[in-house]
């Protein structure tokens, strides 16, 4: 994916709905090889569990690949997790290090406090945590067999996420003038409609959580094309309805959306 | 100094990956701080990571235990005295650090620092930015929070998974300490599970695991599970603010402290009171009554060491300990019992009378040199604890004993030179309200207080104070020690201050007083006191008699610093009248007294004078040798006078060898740098040098050397230097133009005095002419004497006439 992502120049990669910020394919390509360095500089060894609690959003394709750039076994966990269960997950991964943004990294102190995390990197400012973006290293090659595990349990291969994601090819055929709005929660879902959007070198706007209003106001506006949603959002836009099965969970998409 | 790591007491056990992941961040970044709570072992892991790292840093793992300091101003303090960087003048502390420093490759280990965390980040961002090769490691409960920080959370000890219990970390950890303390118990599936189970419930905490190993010999690993638990339950009822990992340590503790006898908790919390390590006549002293009857304390003191709850260093005397945590913990304890401000009065009078006892009262009876410097050492050692004694005595506005304290401790700080900190002790003690404090001991206080500032150069300060001082102290008639010191001190600032009839006045008093009292120590330094006096005023032979005399009476005191120092005048003086083989035969011979007592910047100025003999002798390569090693010493304590001095010795030595170009291009040098630290003595050399070389190599290529010496570092400098004058030469101007000349050192009140010295006039003759008092004169003779850099009339008239500062 870094290779076809490299290629697409300045071309924008992520819109975030709420900031407004848009990040293009040159430079996601970019930071993500920085982290990557940095993840490695600061110890990562192939395979070692890397937690990425982040709320949906810009930052969490950038978290989930850096982390697979360098080799690590990417750990996503929801970002509304009950604090019990997160840190039973904090406690059994085994991590070593994790990837956050300032207001989950305050709002999980003490349960982190507890673990056996050793470093944790932040998006946004909070003291006595390394800045996400300031991970820096000598340039290091996109290590092989990276793996992903949503629940800690089951570990899917490097080559079975990409297995399954040709598979979705398939079924979802994203093309370069597809604009994808990613309005779904579920951390598994967005890394799947994520990997197909910039495989695709298509333009990913993301509005997590968003309510069927908000949904409606950003199709509009940046003319979007696929829209990924929470089932309870699905049934209110109009368009082609669609139930993939991705990795076992079944995400809502709504295709072709005509323009408002 | 390659290392000051403390030997390990115990096998280190785990943490394979982590030692390497951390020595491997410290190779590419500057700062790595180790945090954690309490008792999860990060003093132990960073200790453990500097150990792996000496091999990388040939100048120094460098371990400053904070712990123990009570300000965070103290702690650029605590780094000098670690990296035996000494006080130089006003120059901020810190500064002195970074030149000591410099570009060497030193790790330090700042350990214990979450209660005085500003000051430490504040500390290493200014380290790291000025010195390029230095890495730190924190240890703290809280990050430092500064750029470029790595900050790495300590992790408990790896948990045995369900069923192969025995190779996990914490297990192994257990089973050590508890084979350790005698525990003799079988391993059988049952109790390696219950083992397995306690790690997990103590979180593979590493104090929680020694203080429950501790009580394997009277506990099965079953009994001591199902106890602690109980006490979890007791600990568990609140919300989950603070983590629980601290609770899990604090129920430990409390565990262990309830299985205490009561003498033993009332012996513990007793401890909390003292700073730094202790040996058991401390604790006899400051814990002991009727309560804990001192006899019984030995007993108890090693039943807390076997329960793992007193740490025991053992050297030629035990030196016990407390770790942090315990610590925190027993000063709860010692105040819920109310016993705080009882114990801390104690302990202030204890480290009183010891201070008296183990060091002042030993300067003025005969001792062996070993013994004296022993004494010296063992009560120097005890900084933490006096800094905790006398900072209990400002808050609870004890002046008289905090005085004391201050007072005894006087010539330990004089000699270490550590005055920034130990002035602010006299005045932070003497601002208390002074009514009940005899004059006597206030007027001892003000003294101190201006050698301090005398150190300092605070020459104002020094002499209001010294003469507050003495008043006082002539209330009371008859000589005695103290006041030997206090004349001794004022007899320096007079001097310093021009006025040597004065200063001799007052060290000829002590002379007497000295002698008849037998105070041998105040002898030799009134002796050396009018070595300089006499010397300065070109009455070299007098000089000379002093200093034997100083160097007799302290060798008759066996008086190591002060043999030393007085060897060292006496090779200056034969210095001067060229009698070279005598003065080397003295500096060589100082040399074995001041290295016996690591005093560097003696050791630097004995050097710096070996090499200006040998420079005289023509022995140019020993010559160069000693000049180098004296600079690189001054550039490694951070002494830029001891620099400046070393390199404009070897800009004669250069010139004497033949070299003209480098002696100039030194001379520069040495100019600014003496500029650069407000040096305003000894420019006539380099007069002398340039004059030379004008004629010799001419105005032009003078003046580019000149200019280009002056644009050089001190390090370029000594390189140069070092070379032998083989390095390259400058060919080109550099872009700004500098004035060739020297600055005007001398005022136009004391050019009027040399040109009346220079018609060989007295000084009464001198004040008859120019309508001033003859105190007057002396005062500008001896700052030309001073600022010139010369020891007699004699040669300030020479070089004036030389250099046409005058008309002869």
């Amino acid at each position: 994916m870094l290779g076809v992502a490299g290629r697409r120049g300045g071309r924008s990669a992520v819109t975030d709905a709420r900031t407004g910020e848009v990040l293009a394919y040159d430079m996601l390509v970019k930071r993500l090889e920085r982290a990557a360095a940095g993840l490695r500089d600061r110890g990562l060894a192939h395979g070692d569990p890397v937690l990425v609690h982040l709320p949906p959003g810009r930052d969490y394709p950038l978290a989930v690949h850096a982390a697979a750039v360098a080799g690590g076994l990417v750990t996503p966990l929801e970002a509304d997790m009950d604090l019990e269960l997160f840190y039973e997950r904090l406690s059994s991964s085994g991590a070593r290090m994790m990837i956050t943004d300032e207001d989950l990294a305050r709002r999980s102190t003490s349960a982190v406090g507890d673990s056996r995390i050793r470093q944790i990197f932040t998006f946004g400012e909070v003291p006595g945590m390394t800045p996400f973006g300031d991970l820096d290293g000598p340039p290091c090659p996109p290590a092989g067999g990276a793996a992903v595990t949503f629940n800690g349990v089951h570990v899917l291969s490097h080559d079975q996420v990409v297995a399954e994601l040709r598979r979705l090819t398939t079924v979802l055929p994203l093309r370069e003038r597809d604009v994808v709005l990613v309005a779904a929660t579920e951390s598994h879902e967005q890394s799947a409609i994520f990997d197909l959007a910039l495989m695709a070198g298509a333009h990913v706007v993301t509005a997590p959580g968003a309510s069927v209003a908000e949904c409606r106001e950003l199709i509009a506006r940046h003319h979007v094309t696929v829209t990924a949603v929470p089932p309870r959002v699905a049934p209110h836009l109009p368009g082609e309805h669609h139930r993939l099965a991705v990795h076992g969970h079944l995400m809502e998409v709504v295709l072709r959306t005509p323009p408002a | 100094m390659a290392h000051n790591l403390p030997s390990e007491p115990n096998p280190f056990i785990g943490r394979g990956r982590d030692l390497a992941e951390v020595t491997g961040l410290l190779t590419r970044h500057r700062v790595v701080s180790l945090c954690g709570v309490g008792g999860i072992g990060k003093t132990r892991f960073a200790l453990r990571v500097a150990a792996e790292l000496v091999g990388e840093f040939g100048d120094g793992v460098l371990l400053v235990e904070l712990a123990r300091i009570a300000r965070g101003e103290l702690a650029v303090h605590e780094v000098a005295a670690v990296l035996q960087a000494h006080e130089e003048g006003s120059r901020p502390l810190v500064d002195t650090v970074i030149e000591r420093i410099g570009g060497q490759r030193v790790l330090l280990v700042l350990d214990n620092c979450e209660h005085v965390i500003e000051a430490c980040a504040e500390l290493v961002d200014l380290l790291t930015a000025s010195c390029p090769e230095l890495r730190v490691i924190v240890t703290s409960r809280e990050p430092l929070r500064i750029a470029g920080e790595v900050v790495w959370r300590v992790p408990p000890l790896e948990l045995p998974e369900k069923g192969s219990a025995e190779s996990s970390e914490a297990v192994q950890l257990f089973l050590e300490r508890a084979r350790s303390v005698g525990a003799r118990f079988p391993l059988t599936q049952e109790n390696i599970s219950a083992i397995g189970e306690l790690c997990r419930a103590l979180d593979g905490m590493p104090l929680a695991l020694e203080l429950a190993a501790a009580r394997t010999t009277v506990l099965s690993p079953e009994q001591i599970a199902g106890r602690i638990s109980d006490r979890f339950k007791l600990l568990t009822g609140g919300d989950r603010t603070a983590p629980a990992r601290h609770r899990t340590l604090l129920a430990t503790v409390e565990w262990s402290h309830s299985l205490l006898l009561m003498p033993e908790r009332i012996l513990l919390r007793r401890l909390a009171v003292f700073a730094g390590s202790f040996d058991l006549d401390y604790v006899e002293r400051v814990c002991g009554d009727d309560l804990l009857p001192p006899s019984a304390i030995l007993d108890l003191l090693a039943g807390l060491v076997d329960k793992s709850i007193v740490q025991c260093d053992q050297r030629d005397q035990a030196q016990y300990r407390l770790l942090e945590t315990i610590g925190q913990y027993a000063l709860d304890r010692l105040r819920e019992a109310g016993e705080e401000r009882e114990l801390r009065d104690r302990h202030l009078h204890v480290t009183r009378d010891r201070a008296r006892d183990d060091f002042w009262d030993t300067m003025m009876v005969p001792m062996r040199g070993e013994a004296r410097l022993a004494a010296f050492r063992r009560v120097g050692d005890r900084n933490a604890d006096h800094r905790a004694a006398l900072g209990w005595a400002v808050e609870s506005g004890q002046a008289r004993p905090g005085l004391e304290t201050a007072c005894y401790l006087y010539a330990i700080w004089a000699v270490r030179g550590t005055w920034l900190e130990n002035r602010r002790w006299y005045e932070r003690l003497l601002a208390l309200d002074l009514t009940d404090v005899p004059p006597e001991l206030v007027g001892e206080a003000w003294s101190r207080q201006a050698d301090m500032a005398f150190g300092q150069d605070d020459l104002a300060t020094a002499e209001e104070s010294a003469l507050r001082g003495l008043e006082l102290m002539r209330h009371r008639p008859g000589y005695r020690f103290s006041l030997g010191l206090t004349l001794n001190n004022v007899a320096m600032i007079y001097l310093r201050t021009g006025r040597p009839e004065a200063a001799q006045a007052c060290a000829e008093e002590v002379l007497e007083g000295a002698a008849e009292a037998g105070d041998l120590w105040n002898l030799g330094m009134a002796h050396n006191g009018l070595t300089l006096i006499t010397g300065l005023s070109g009455r070299l032979r007098e000089a000379q008699r002093h200093a034997e005399e100083a160097l007799a009476a302290f060798r008759e005191a066996d008086q190591l610093w002060g043999i030393g120092r007085a060897l060292i005048s006496l090779g200056v003086l034969c210095r001067i009248r060229d009698d070279l083989d005598t003065a080397r035969t003295h500096l060589e011979a100082s040399l074995p007294y001041l290295e016996a007592l690591d005093a560097k910047p003696e050791i630097a100025r004995a050097y710096a004078e070996l090499g200006r003999v040998a420079t005289q002798q023509g022995d140019l390569g020993r010559a160069r040798q000693r000049l180098v090693q004296s600079v690189e010493l001054s550039r490694k304590i951070g002494q830029r006078r001891g620099v400046t001095r070393g390199l404009a010795a070897m800009a004669g030595l250069a010139e004497r060898s033949g070299d003209l170009e480098s002696a100039v291009l030194l001379s520069g040098a040495v100019v600014s740098l003496r500029e650069e630290i407000g040096q305003k003595t000894s420019v006539a050399k380099a007069e002398e040098i340039l004059t030379k070389a004008r004629s010799g190599l001419g105005e032009a290529r003078t003046g580019l050397l000149y200019a280009h010496g002056r644009a050089m570092s001190a390090d370029d400098a000594l390189a140069h230097a070092r070379a032998g004058g083989a390095t390259e030469l400058p060919v080109s101007a550099p872009s700004a133009p500098v004035p060739l000349v020297t600055p005007t050192v001398l005022t136009e009140r004391e050019r009027e005095v040399v040109a009346l010295l220079v018609k060989g006039m007295s000084n009464r003759k001198i004040a008859d002419e120019l309508v001033i008092s003859p105190a007057t004169v002396a005062r500008h003779v001896a700052n030309i004497l001073l600022k010139l850099g010369f020891s007699s009339r004699t040669q300030v008239a020479t070089w004036a006439l030389e250099h046409r500062i005058v008309n002869g």
